[in-house]
């Protein structure tokens, strides 16, 4: 499938001189960053580096101290209702509504992201997640995987053009790591969705992603494709090498 | 599965507020206080009338057989009979305010506990909308709940016939419920404010009721000099409040913020306890505190930062 193109065919996400800082602490300094759509992108930093805080920026939480994010061709900060209805996202450890059933909760997020045939558009998704017959279960019960898929449904069931994962294999079995990149490359290749990863785990981002950058300090350092990363570093084996030549560069 | 059609995320935000405080049990535990209490005060209020109404009977009685020919009348024949739900104001004032606090303040708190703040707020509704939604919602269950009060209380004194009511009295007796939606929902707006505006849960839950200790106790008394016991009391607010330089300079200053004082003053005229014209200004008053609450959590939220949630 083709990748969903961003308005005027802006890439999907582009990012200019973006600075952030509270408390007087400085945690991103001049983030540049373009992202063309139907990419799988792999944000990659240690922790305390700045991924979550840059995703929030992205997402429309947080707004930047200085700079210009736009996500689809429109504006995080004057067009954010735009960018809101483009977009979906799945936080670090998420959780929901423990007493709702999966269809409540479901089914709330969609009435606000504007979803009109939401039994339709829940049965799809689910059944596209290979999770149909959990709708009448309540959350409470469910182990960390099977909220993941959960997470991943309420994220797409608007059909979003950018999906924002924060750390999704974070606490997740061997198995739930396949399944949920099987799920990121069927969305990206069957869905034409961007998808932008918050990562630590450098094998997943070999296997998944397309294009990396690095986040060090708060300081992008690195932004390529994984092919010409692979070129650029042919002596190294794994990515993991490679992303620690980086990070022990900058900090020396 | 219920629904397939489009919902407003207004409409949408309601009623997840009203089906939550279903499911927690909140709404029929508030249901079940009010209700209970209305009749309390129903039943204290009817027993007193009619045990000072026997008193006066047996009293002209005795003075009629000791040959007493000039007998005061009743005292109670002026007195409408809405005096009867007096003690609902003490129950409002002071349950129902805290109560208010409670449902205000866990309806953003229980969404931040859950996690999902980040997941709404990435919606296209926007924060605005969201506080709206919790607002509305809070709003219907209280007027919900306060419907139910007068429900119970007209009916009981549809059933006791020695407490008829006119259909003024009626009337007034919806006037009083609304003014203590008023004020409640000033309450509800503070426990929200708080529960976006302080990360600390149990400092969200103190600081709206200290704010209420002070509206309701600490200024008046300032204000007027009427100890706490006093100012609880509807017979002794009536009375002038006491003079002098401090007093007057203090009731300038303080009265706009005594909240407290304002409800009881304006229950007291809708129950027809204390006479006079009504102050229209003091309903406008609480109308816009309540407005100005929920807008200051509209703007707390605007603040809110989901990443320091997600860092801590």
């Amino acid at each position: 499938m083709k990748p969903k193109q961003s308005e005027g065919d802006s890439p999907a996400i582009e990012v200019r001189g973006v600075t952030h800082a509270y408390n007087g602490h400085t945690v991103l300094h001049d983030l540049n960053l373009s992202i063309p759509a139907g990419e799988i992108f792999g944000f990659l930093g240690h922790n305390g580096a700045g991924k979550t805080t840059t995703m929030s920026i992205l997402t429309t939480l947080l707004r930047q101290t200085a700079g210009e994010v736009k996500i689809a061709g429109f504006d995080t900060l004057s067009q954010s209702i735009e960018v809101r209805k483009r977009i979906g996202y799945l936080p670090e450890n998420v959780t929901f509504y423990n007493d709702l059933t999966v269809y409540e909760n479901l089914a709330y997020f969609a009435r606000l992201s504007g979803v009109e045939e939401i039994d339709a558009k829940i049965d799809e998704t689910l059944a596209f997640l290979d999770f149909r017959g959990v709708e009448h279960k309540r959350l409470k019960t469910f182990s960390k995987g099977m909220r993941q898929r959960i997470g991943i449904a309420q994220a797409i069931l608007h059909d979003p053009a950018v999906l924002f994962l924060d750390e999704p294999t974070s606490g997740l079995d061997p198995m739930g790591i396949k399944n949920l990149r099987d799920i990121i490359l069927r969305l990206n290749r069957e869905r034409g969705m961007t998808i932008f990863m918050n990562t630590h785990l450098l094998s997943e981002v070999g296997k998944t992603c397309t294009s990396i950058g690095v986040l060090s300090m708060g300081k992008l350092i690195y932004t390529d494709t994984m092919e010409h990363t692979r070129r650029k570093y042919p002596d190294e084996a794994s990515l993991e090498e490679i992303y620690v030549r980086m990070e022990t560069a900058e900090t020396s | 599965m219920s629904s397939s059609r489009i919902a407003s995320p207004l409409r949408t935000l309601i009623a997840h507020e009203l089906r939550t405080l279903r499911r927690e049990g909140t709404f029929s535990t508030l249901l079940g206080i009010f209700s209970s209490v209305t009749l309390f005060s129903v039943f204290i209020g009817w027993s007193t009338r009619s045990t000072t109404i026997a008193i006066y009977a047996a009293t002209v009685t005795t003075l009629k057989a000791a040959g007493v020919s000039h007998i005061a009348p009743n005292p109670l024949l002026g007195v409408s009979t809405l005096s009867i739900f007096n003690n609902l104001i003490i129950y409002t004032l002071l349950v129902g305010a805290l109560l208010a606090i409670v449902i205000g303040h866990r309806s953003f708190v229980r969404d931040r506990k859950s996690g999902v703040v980040p997941l709404l707020l990435s919606r296209p509704a926007g924060r605005p909308l969201y506080i709206a939604g919790k607002l509305c919602g809070i709003s219907a269950a209280l007027l919900f709940i306060l419907f139910s009060m007068f429900v119970v209380s007209a009916l009981s004194t549809l059933l006791i016939p020695a407490l008829h009511l006119s259909g003024g009295e009626f009337l007034s007796l919806a006037a009083f419920y609304t003014v203590s939606f008023l004020y409640l929902a000033f309450f509800a707006a503070l426990g929200l404010l708080f529960g976006v505006y302080m990360s600390n849960e149990s400092l969200a839950l103190l600081a709206p009721v200290l704010v209420w200790i002070a509206v309701v106790f600490i200024l008046p008394e300032l204000s007027t000099g009427q100890n706490p016991v006093s100012l609880l009391n509807p017979v002794t607010l009536a009375h002038v409040p006491s003079s002098g330089t401090f007093f007057s300079s203090a009731r300038a200053i303080l009265s706009p913020f005594s909240f407290g004082q304002d409800y009881t003053a304006l229950a007291l005229h809708f129950l027809r306890i204390s006479p006079g014209a009504l102050d229209f200004g003091t309903i406008l008053k609480l109308l816009v505190a309540s407005t100005v609450a929920g807008a200051a959590s509209m703007f707390a939220l605007q603040k809110y930062s989901t990443t320091a949630d997600q860092i801590a």
